[in-house]
């Protein structure tokens, strides 16, 4: 038995993977990276609402999202939430980063489109 | 001449990856007293709970503990469901039992790697934990997470296992039996394991239900209680036997540790087996109101909720008790008359979640 | 997930099953009388409700929970049931110091230091944070 283990573990390629050089990929379905499409966007504070970590800040008049990365639980409750479909979790890491990132964006091409429903 | 000497045991000991402090007095080499210090990683989850809304509570609740994540969302969940008189649809019940019992795999695999560490088996430990891989590469294939899995909802769950995904779950539970047998061998049967586990930390069934103890501490003294007999979830209709053992030392409670897995093997083979099709959610309407408890298995032994709500998006009051709470008086009372040699395994044998603990 | 704000008011408040109303002055008598017939103590539970602590005190007999509830007004020393069930003393400390529940002749008593320290906040469990709450 000890032997076998012994031989086993000789001659097997290791359990582990040498990561920096290969890695996995993620697999389909993963809750990783948060992206908001901002095209889309209506601000219409669904996504704000449901987050449990208090991650997503909106400011329905002056049509600003705010989302802080560092209290994100991905939960995906905001992918949930979100009617429009403009908040996704994609089946990858966020990468490490030096600094905290300020992940923010306005709502000026959405007030153009909103003003000219008209024209459709 | 004995002498008589106060040693601090932990926050910080190699066996203890949390913080928890036992003020051990000793008579020479034996222990003679054994107070608990905790207090290091208290985070106020209870008041958290008061203050954020019931359906946002679920995502709090699971993060108490990394390793039984989902359970402590089942508890919650099935409390408000019953504030709420929530139906939930038998595929969704049967999804929350292949998730739980693969948790309970997941847990007791840790614990079982950390007892071998504990006694310096380097190698064993990495073969249970790279059994557990693979179960946490089930848990982010089926559930989009690896620890923290936030699939429980209210009313249901929220997501489904694709038919290939649960053949591929058969598949991996093959190639786990197959090492669990292997390492399990070897935790049961080696001469100096048991040297050190075989009536070590003794716990009479009588001690063990008078001071509270609950999961395997209560079953590993030949008490059988395991809160999963009461029905919940879809175990009602998969029947479940409670594991015990009669000896009640460290030794017993590995041992029920080691079958529980290979019950939690059985259970997610029959409950892929048995699966029903159809929903896998309700939505929920109207809000909590009343007071109720709610109580599940954990792999650490029954979990408790106290729910109190009055009608509003806030719970009045969300009151936890974790199984390791319980656990804690049951191991001050195994500790006197042990070896000062022995104290890490037998610490160790409650299987402590600190962080549990505190909440 | 919950998002209808709609309260339903047609169904009654859920309760607690098994639940036994007792006066304090009977508490003790009546958690002998559980541990005489070998119940297990399961925890305790401390609600806040205005001028009153409510508590309750969880045992089970098997797979099946019983309860004791007691209402008490706040400041009324409330005796330990820890010379009873020894493992009742983490909890009754916990209630002591996250609640202000005067308890007494708890075995162990931590004196206000199992989950809090020195410069915390005092009793952060209570609904309205008062300056003078020790």
């Amino acid at each position: 038995m000890m032997l076998s283990r012994v031989l086993s573990n000789l001659f097997s390629r290791p359990a582990t993977r040498p990561f920096p050089k290969t890695s996995r990929e993620p697999v389909e379905g993963y809750r990783g990276a948060v992206e908001f499409s901002q095209e889309e966007c209506v601000f219409c504070g669904a996504c704000a609402l449901r987050c449990p970590a208090n991650a997503i800040e909106v400011d329905r008049p002056a049509k600003t999202l705010k989302f802080d990365l560092f209290k994100c639980i991905h939960c995906a409750c905001c992918a949930e939430a979100c009617k429009r479909g403009c908040v996704q979790l994609r089946s990858a890491y966020h990468p490490p980063v030096y600094q905290k990132p300020e992940f923010e964006f306005s709502g000026a091409p959405v007030l153009a489109a909103e003003a000219s429903p008209a024209t459709e | 001449m004995a002498r008589r000497t106060t040693i601090p045991f932990g926050p910080q000991h190699p066996v203890l990856p949390e913080p928890i402090q036992l003020k051990l007095t000793l008579d020479n080499e034996t222990v003679v007293e054994a107070i608990p210090h905790i207090g290091y990683v208290h985070r106020g989850v209870e008041k958290a709970g008061e203050r954020m809304d019931f359906g946002q509570n679920v995502f709090l609740v699971e993060r108490i503990c990394g390793i039984c994540s989902f359970i402590h969302a089942l508890c919650y969940c099935q409390g408000i469901e019953k504030l709420m008189d929530v139906e939930v649809p038998p595929r969704a019940r049967y999804l929350r039992v292949i998730w739980s019992e693969l948790h309970r795999m997941q847990s007791h695999h840790l614990w079982l790697g950390l007892l071998a560490d504990a006694f310096g088996y380097e190698s064993l430990f990495m073969q249970f934990w790279r059994n557990r891989e693979r179960l946490m590469d089930i848990f982010e294939r089926t559930a989009g997470s690896r620890v923290i899995i936030s699939t429980c909802a209210i009313g249901g769950v929220r997501r489904d296992i694709s038919p290939e995904n649960l053949q591929y779950i058969l598949d991996e539970l093959v190639v786990i039996q197959k090492t669990l047998d292997d390492a399990v061998d070897v935790v049961l049967n080696d001469r100096t394991i048991r040297a050190r586990t075989v009536g070590k930390g003794v716990l009479t069934a009588k001690q063990a239900l008078e001071l509270g103890a609950v999961g395997p501490v209560l079953r590993g003294s030949g008490v059988a209680v395991d809160a999963r007999t009461e029905g919940f979830a879809a175990y009602g209709e998969l029947g479940i036997e409670p594991v015990t053992e009669e000896a009640g030392d460290s030794y017993a409670r590995t041992k029920v540790r080691a079958r529980e897995c290979y019950q939690s093997l059985d259970l997610v083979r029959r409950a892929i087996e048995r699966l029903p099709d159809g929903d896998i959610a309700v939505r929920p309407r109207g809000r909590p109101d009343g007071r109720t408890v709610s109580r599940v298995e954990q792999p650490r032994g029954e979990l408790f909720y106290f729910m109190g709500a009055d009608g509003s998006a806030r719970l009045d009051r969300l009151r936890i008790r974790t199984p390791t709470f319980a656990n804690v008086p049951p191991l001050v009372a195994m500790l006197p008359g042990c070896e000062m040699a022995d104290v890490p395994v037998i610490t160790l044998s409650i299987d402590p979640c600190i962080s549990c603990t505190e909440r | 997930m919950p998002e209808t704000p709609k309260h339903e008011g047609g169904r009654p408040p859920v309760q607690v099953d098994n639940v036994e109303t007792v006066l304090l002055t009977d508490l003790t008598a009546r958690v002998q009388a559980a541990h005489e017939q070998g119940l297990r103590f399961v925890t305790a539970t401390c609600l806040d409700a205005g001028d009153d602590y409510e508590l309750y005190y969880h045992f089970a007999h098997g797979a099946a929970l019983s309860h004791l509830h007691v209402r008490v007004k706040k400041g009324t020393p409330v005796p330990s049931i820890s010379g009873i069930y020894m493992c009742a003393f983490l909890v009754e400390n916990e209630i002591k110091e996250l609640f202000g529940v005067p308890i007494t002749d708890i075995v162990i008593d931590y004196k206000g230091h199992l989950l809090l320290t020195d410069g915390g906040p005092t009793t952060p469990m209570l609904k309205r944070q008062s300056p003078t709450s020790s």
